[in-house]
């Protein structure tokens, strides 16, 4: 405590901060002026120079012109991993369990005045009588469900076509002609929520664990003393502690889940404070997977990796009755757009689907799989194991050499068998969306 | 506010009326304290110290009464159980420390603590902690299966406030003695809501202690008092929780300075050496405290006493061998004369070692409170 006796009668506030309701006669209390949220009203991109609609532009790294050139760099700040992270306090948990909602859909283009109504989910829209670019996000129940932060496309839209072209060249298992003949359409920039998690996990297992021993005994059979492997079992338990940072969860029902952690990892240290001018001309989604729903999968995943860790923290691989209790503590989310390009394109009269990272590039997507290379490519790897073995079966009469070519064929059964459900398995998930 | 700016107290001779009771000043060389006794109790052994003797001096007194008093809510039959009751703990205790004497020994005693009342005006700001609740979880897995249970925890979120201050206090507790904390811990503290306005009849024969820390002293004391009660003001002013990191600039000013007595009573016995031990109980609660001296001297009396047990018991066992030659069963006696020999010489360390042991773990322990 400071103590001082100094008078102090011309006491004024500091700046920043402002006269709050106090409870007590005879005391005065100031606290710090609340930020007022730097979005209310919808923004709208018009040219200042020629009229003409403005979007942002990934090359000049701005809000730009295409009519008169003008551009005008983003006003934001980079912040990175260190973008604010928020708890789950019961009030966020009320008001994300309401999600976004279908109220307030309705939005006045701030330009011509035209009525629009707002896709289900979207959080920008290009007015159809004026072609301003407007966006919008304040349908989120709190400030903190709207999107605070992003990383912003990286990728020219140019070059997403190139990128899915050889990307669909890739491959010896797809049809030669996928990447000359596919028809790809118009990749869409679009910015996707997504939900990332932070937690410290504290795991006490206990589980009945294995130590191998060797004992000699003594075996009436062959009249000789011989070793053999035992397992005692004792009960023991421990304590391990995880540390979780930005399990990423997407917001998103809406485009295919696997496609999109194909397009993993995002760089988080280029996370920028959420400015409208991103998004301007570009499209943008909310969340529809709401906070409670995206934190129950991230829980799901995150006790997965604490169980393993226990597992890691046993001395032995002969485990059984585990069981373990995980303790979640400073546990925060935060809810960011990040940048991804989608398109769709026909061969052989099916439509597929192709995402970009619109951050780093990668590309992924369903593909096409040309079946008889997969079945022929199987009966190869599983003809040396069937060829032995079968030669080796009349072979079993003259005794030892036969007895090995039957083992060594079924080895190579064995691992022909592995390779091929391994090839399939890659060959369904290529095509899957 | 300034120092000479605080009430001066005055130094009073001998018997005078004081307080509106007949009591006169007397001190303690040994101990340096001062109290307000009857003439009857000079003389006496210092109800605070219990070394030295109460003798007749002047002493620096306020001239105005306490403002308030805690009366004694324990009575002469209460105090003797609670005597009772501490001195049976101790094995082998000196033969003065006993209830009865302890008891014909005890004195009431008012002890003494500053109470201000001040006027408070100035600037404050401070960190207020908001309680607020989060959801976190527990994941049990067992069986192959994993539970989740839901788990409540409530956090703290600080914010800074600051602001403006005009507040009267009254009653701010400022120690009046030195030994304050001390006094506090050895008698287990006092509710002061059942303070009663001081009168000279509720003093009756007691004997009362006068602040040894004067008003000048004091202040500093009393000055961290207030501005604790200002910071709990504040925090109730900001609708807050908990409140950290208060500072204030303010000034002080229509400082009143009165007395809050806290009722005791003290007792003391004698060790082996003479040595007086005080004895405190708190008037209120019935907490005593003091230090519990054991008997050396009767520790080496029951030691030898038993040294002699065993010797006799050795020189028949030794007697029963000599004799077993003609009566052969005497050898068995012995063997059995010969053991409780052992076992007893050996026991005749007890009471020699535990006088000693337990003397040191008194000393050890500043307070020992029962």
């Amino acid at each position: 405590m400071t103590l001082s006796t100094s008078t102090n009668q011309d006491w004024q506030p500091p700046t920043g901060y402002a006269q709050i309701a106090s409870a007590l006669e005879g005391i005065e209390v100031f606290a710090p002026q609340p930020e007022v949220p730097e979005v209310e009203a919808p923004s709208v991109y018009k040219c200042p120079q020629c009229g003409a609609t403005t979007r942002y532009n990934v090359a000049a790294g701005g809000v730009a012109c295409e009519h008169c050139g003008y551009t005008a760099p983003v006003q934001t700040e980079q912040v990175g991993r260190r973008a604010d992270e928020f708890e789950f306090t019961i009030e966020t948990w009320k008001q994300a369990e309401q999600g976004w909602g279908v109220a307030r859909r309705e939005m006045h283009c701030e330009s011509c005045g035209a009525s629009l109504t707002l896709p289900e989910g979207a959080l920008t829209i290009t007015c159809p009588f004026c072609a301003s670019n407007e966006v919008n996000v304040r349908e989120a129940p709190s400030d903190v469900l709207r999107p605070r932060f992003l990383i912003p496309f990286k990728i020219l839209p140019e070059a997403t076509r190139s990128r899915a072209k050889e990307w669909l060249g890739k491959g010896w298992f797809h049809p030669s002609e996928l990447g000359a003949s596919a028809v790809i359409e118009r990749f869409t920039g679009i910015y996707l929520p997504f939900w990332t998690f932070d937690a410290r996990i504290t795991a006490d297992w206990r589980a009945e664990v294995g130590h191998e021993r060797q004992e000699s005994y003594y075996d009436a059979g062959s009249k000789s003393w011989k070793t053999r492997t035992v397992i005692d079992w004792r009960w023991e338990n421990g304590r391990v502690a995880v540390k979780i940072d930005d399990l990423m969860v997407t917001g998103s029902s809406r485009l295919s889940r696997l496609i999109m952690e194909r397009l993993y990892p995002f760089n988080l240290g280029e996370l920028d404070k959420y400015t409208p001018d991103y998004l301007a001309g570009w499209q943008a989604q909310a969340y529809d997977v709401t906070l409670p729903d995206a934190w129950e999968d991230a829980k799901d995943q995150m006790r997965e990796k604490g169980k393993d860790a226990c597992y890691e923290d046993i001395s032995s691989s002969h485990v059984r009755n585990f069981s373990m209790t995980a303790d979640f503590g400073d546990e925060t989310w935060r809810y960011i757009l990040l940048p991804v390009y989608v398109a769709a394109y026909k061969f052989e009269d099916k439509v597929y689907q192709v995402m970009v990272n619109g951050q780093t590039g990668v590309v992924a997507g369903q593909k096409p799989v040309a079946w008889w290379k997969i079945w022929l490519a199987i009966a190869a790897l599983l003809s040396p194991g069937l060829f032995v073995g079968l030669l080796g079966l009349p072979a079993l009469l003259l005794g030892g050499a036969g007895v090995f070519l039957f083992l060594l064929g079924f080895v190579l059964l064995v691992i022909g068998g592995a390779i091929s459900i391994a090839l399939y398995r890659k060959a369904i998930e290529s095509e899957a969306a | 506010m300034a120092a000479t700016n605080l009430p001066k107290t005055k130094i009073i001779g001998a018997v005078e009326s004081a307080w509106g009771g007949s009591l006169q000043p007397a001190g303690c060389i040994q101990c340096g304290q001062a109290f307000l006794v009857e003439s009857s109790r000079i003389g006496q052994v210092c109800p605070n110290c219990a070394q030295g003797q109460l003798e007749s001096q002047p002493a620096q007194l306020r001239s105005e009464p306490p403002e308030l008093v805690i009366p004694f809510a324990k009575k002469r039959p209460d105090v003797q159980a609670t005597l009772a009751n501490f001195v049976k703990e101790v094995w082998l205790r000196p033969d003065d420390l006993n209830a009865e004497r302890l008891l014909e020994r005890i004195v009431p005693v008012y002890w003494p603590m500053w109470l201000v009342d001040s006027d408070v005006s100035g600037s404050w700001k401070a960190e207020i902690g908001f309680d607020y609740q989060v959801k976190s979880s527990q994941e049990s897995y067992a069986g192959g299966g994993w539970h989740s249970k839901e788990v409540i925890e409530t956090r703290i979120r600080w914010e800074p406030r600051l602001g403006k201050l005009s507040r009267q206090y009254n009653n701010i507790s400022a120690p009046a003695l030195s030994n304050h904390k001390q006094l506090l811990e050895q008698t287990g503290g006092y509710r002061s809501g059942q303070a009663e306005p001081y009168s000279a009849e509720e003093i009756g024969h007691a004997v009362l202690h006068l602040p040894d820390l004067q008003p000048e002293s004091a202040w500093p004391l009393a000055q961290t008092s207030l501005q604790r009660a200002s910071a709990e003001e504040c925090r109730q002013a900001a609708a807050g929780q908990h409140v950290r990191n208060f500072a204030m600039q303010a000034e002080y000013s229509a400082l009143n300075w009165t007395q809050l007595l806290h009722p005791l009573f003290t007792s003391y016995y004698s060790d082996d050496q003479g040595h007086r031990h005080p004895i405190y109980i708190n008037g209120q609660n019935g907490t005593i405290s003091g230090v519990r001296m054991a008997s050396q001297r009767k520790g080496w009396i029951w030691a030898g006493i038993l040294i002699a047990i065993a010797v006799i018991f050795l020189l028949l066992g030794v007697l029963g061998f000599v004799l077993s030659p003609m009566l052969p069963a005497l050898s068995v006696i012995a063997i059995l004369f010969e053991i409780l020999a052992f076992v007893i010489g050996v026991s005749s360390l007890i009471p020699a070692i535990y006088p000693w042991q337990w003397n040191r773990r008194q000393k050890e322990r500043k307070i020992v409170r029962a």
